[in-house]
């Protein structure tokens, strides 16, 4: 166990080193920041002035090593925008992103499992029908236009909840909502399929032929076995989620980094977005390592 | 995203069986295809005319001059009724457009994959693994930003980064005729490879494709309505539902509903009527329902 662990630490570094390799070819080699830095107006000798304070006049490989010290060491440069060590501004803002997309997630799951479980239970009913449109409409609507449309009805129209940046549990509502609900039309397909397989093995039919109750054998033996591969797909969807709170801090101003990315982006900042991605690679990195522990509770069986 | 596909099958089947749903998605599609291609001649405004004196109107029936406002006016004076007309084509090219990428890039290469094996097969499953952990927006936004927005970057943009399911699909499928007996006797007979795969391979891997395809094409328009919102998909002067949505917003408070709330009925409209359709071809088609 301990030493699958650690193989899987050295997978995530070598996947991490491959990933910066990467984005140094995209960024550094292909874009040019000077131009998108200056005004167009700027003679050719303020260029080539801020090229050797970028350090872009340095061979390539020198660039590439300076970059990887730097970034092995917390620091993948000034953002060119913010007087403020990139990784730094990223990593402020990663707590408001976490924030969402952790709400945004147990959201969905609190609601579409125990709603998956009852649908697959009663097979055909009008609660079944229902949820089966509720979750076609929840994966068709577009993230951002849900989104305005709460704002409208929520904000603008009652004056209930605030439509925009972070504060209270009263902002992350309908955030939370608008990122979740995708989620929770797909998990509620997903957990209903599992269990509909579940509920036909044998070890359902044990469990009720040994006079457990109908809750003891749809939650705990059921449920149970149905979320192992309904697990697999969770852990890559958080990495989703989190991509796609990209959208919603957008749409409610949240002040993530998601839509630090988006500002970056808009402006090549180029130290932005490297330590953006490599904030959200070893959070996916970590988010995998604990999906692959949940295994080993969930099923005994599996060992690593 | 890439896996409700699993689950879902049979689901819709009780419900489906009176085929009501299904024939009412396919009338929704025909009338929005129909809206998209013939654009030009039923629009009633030019969609991209702007008209300050007419900014922000409310949709209403009537008009002194002209056709009217049904659907109310932007901030800017354009017909909204006119710019989602323009809008579904854009929708409908980068749909349509980068599944075909997709599915030809990941067919491609799957095809090698599964049909030759080896190193070959383990490289390309690899790259497929590594494709599909990197959510598909981030990447597309890199490139966009890098590269500048434009319709046809976005189509190959989305075209490209899309091809791994589409490979992994057509792997499964070649791995599992391959050494059919009938696969077999043309090899013995002399064929050649590139026949066997043309001829005797792909035909039996299309209707997965085809199943798949339509599963993956609501995803990409939402994409691409995401991504020209967030201003990183086409340009601003290319009408999609998105930039629409996203013109929106800015009017929101203002309290001019129309111009998000229709461009985002039209765009969940399409995804809505694709995916029950999608479903419903997935129980007719896939032979593992």
């Amino acid at each position: 166990m301990i030493a699958y662990f650690i193989r899987r630490f050295f997978q995530v570094i070598v996947a991490l080193l491959l990933l910066l390799f990467v984005m140094f070819l995209m960024v550094y080699v292909i874009g040019d920041p000077t131009r998108l830095l200056l005004p167009p107006e700027a003679t050719k000798v303020h260029v080539e002035e801020l090229r050797e304070y970028l350090g872009l006049n340095d061979p390539v490989y020198i660039q590439y090593l300076r970059f990887l010290n730097g970034a092995l060491h917390g620091d993948t440069g000034q953002s060119f925008y913010h007087a403020e060590n990139a990784l730094q501004l990223v990593l402020e803002r990663a707590g408001a992103t976490v924030q969402l997309a952790g709400t945004a997630i147990l959201l969905a799951l609190a609601i579409s499992i125990p709603l998956g479980v009852i649908t697959a239970s009663r097979r055909g009913g009008w609660l079944d029908r229902g949820c089966l449109i509720g979750s076609l409409i929840g994966i068709s609507v577009p993230t951002f236009w849900l989104g305005i449309m709460l704002i409208l009805i929520f904000s603008i129209g009652t004056g209930w909840l605030p439509s925009s940046g972070r504060g209270g549990l009263a902002h992350l509502v309908l955030p939370a909502t608008t990122l979740g609900l995708y989620y929770v039309g797909l998990f509620l397909r997903l957990t209903r399929a599992g269990m509909l397989d579940v509920l036909e093995q044998d070890l359902v039919r044990t469990a009720r032929s040994k006079g457990l109750s109908e809750w003891v054998v749809l939650y705990k033996h059921g449920l149970r076995n149905a979320l192992i591969p309904f697990l697999t797909i969770t852990a890559v969807q958080i990495g989703e989620v989190i991509a796609f709170s990209i959208v919603t801090e957008t749409v409610f101003a949240w002040p993530g980094m998601g839509r630090l990315l988006l500002k970056s982006l808009e402006k090549l900042d180029y130290p932005v977005l490297i330590s953006y991605v490599l904030v959200i690679g070893v959070m996916f990195a970590i988010i995998n390592m604990l999906v692959d522990w949940l295994y080993t509770i969930l099923d005994p069986r599996i060992r690593y | 995203m890439d896996n409700s596909h699993i689950a879902t099958h049979g689901m819709m089947r009780r419900f489906l069986s009176q085929r009501k749903l299904v024939a009412l998605s396919l009338l929704g599609l025909m009338l929005i295809l129909f809206a998209a291609i013939f654009a030009p001649l039923i629009a009633p405004f030019d969609p991209m005319r702007q008209c300050l004196p007419a900014r922000l109107q409310v949709p209403t029936m009537e008009s002194d001059t002209g056709p009217a406002h049904v659907l109310g006016t932007d901030l800017m004076g354009r017909d909204i009724l006119s710019y989602i007309f323009y809008g579904l084509r854009v929708s409908l090219v980068v749909g349509f457009g980068a599944v075909l990428v997709s599915a030809f890039l990941g067919m491609f290469l799957g095809m090698i994959a599964g049909y030759f094996g080896g190193i070959l097969d383990t490289i390309i499953m690899r790259l497929a693994d590594v494709q599909m952990a990197v959510p598909v927006i981030v990447v597309a936004l890199f490139v966009m930003a890098i590269f500048g927005k434009g319709l046809g970057k976005l189509v190959l943009v989305i075209g490209v980064t899309g091809w791994a399911v589409y490979a992994r699909a057509m792997r499964a499928c070649v791995l599992s005729v391959r050494e059919k007996d009938y696969i077999e006797a043309q090899r013995a007979l002399g064929t050649s490879e590139i026949r066997i795969i043309l001829r005797h391979i792909l035909p039996n891997v299309l209707t997965p494709i085809l199943v798949l395809s339509a599963v993956q094409l609501p995803r990409i328009i939402m994409l691409e309505a995401t991504m020209s919102f967030l201003g990183m998909g086409v340009p601003i002067l290319t009408p999609s539902l998105g930039i629409a949505i996203a013109n929106g917003q800015k009017v929101l408070y203002s309290g001019a509903w129309w111009v998000s709330v229709f461009p985002g009925i039209t765009l969940a409209a399409i995804t809505v009527n694709i995916n029950i359709v999608a479903d419903w071809l997935r129980d007719v088609l896939d032979p593992r329902a």
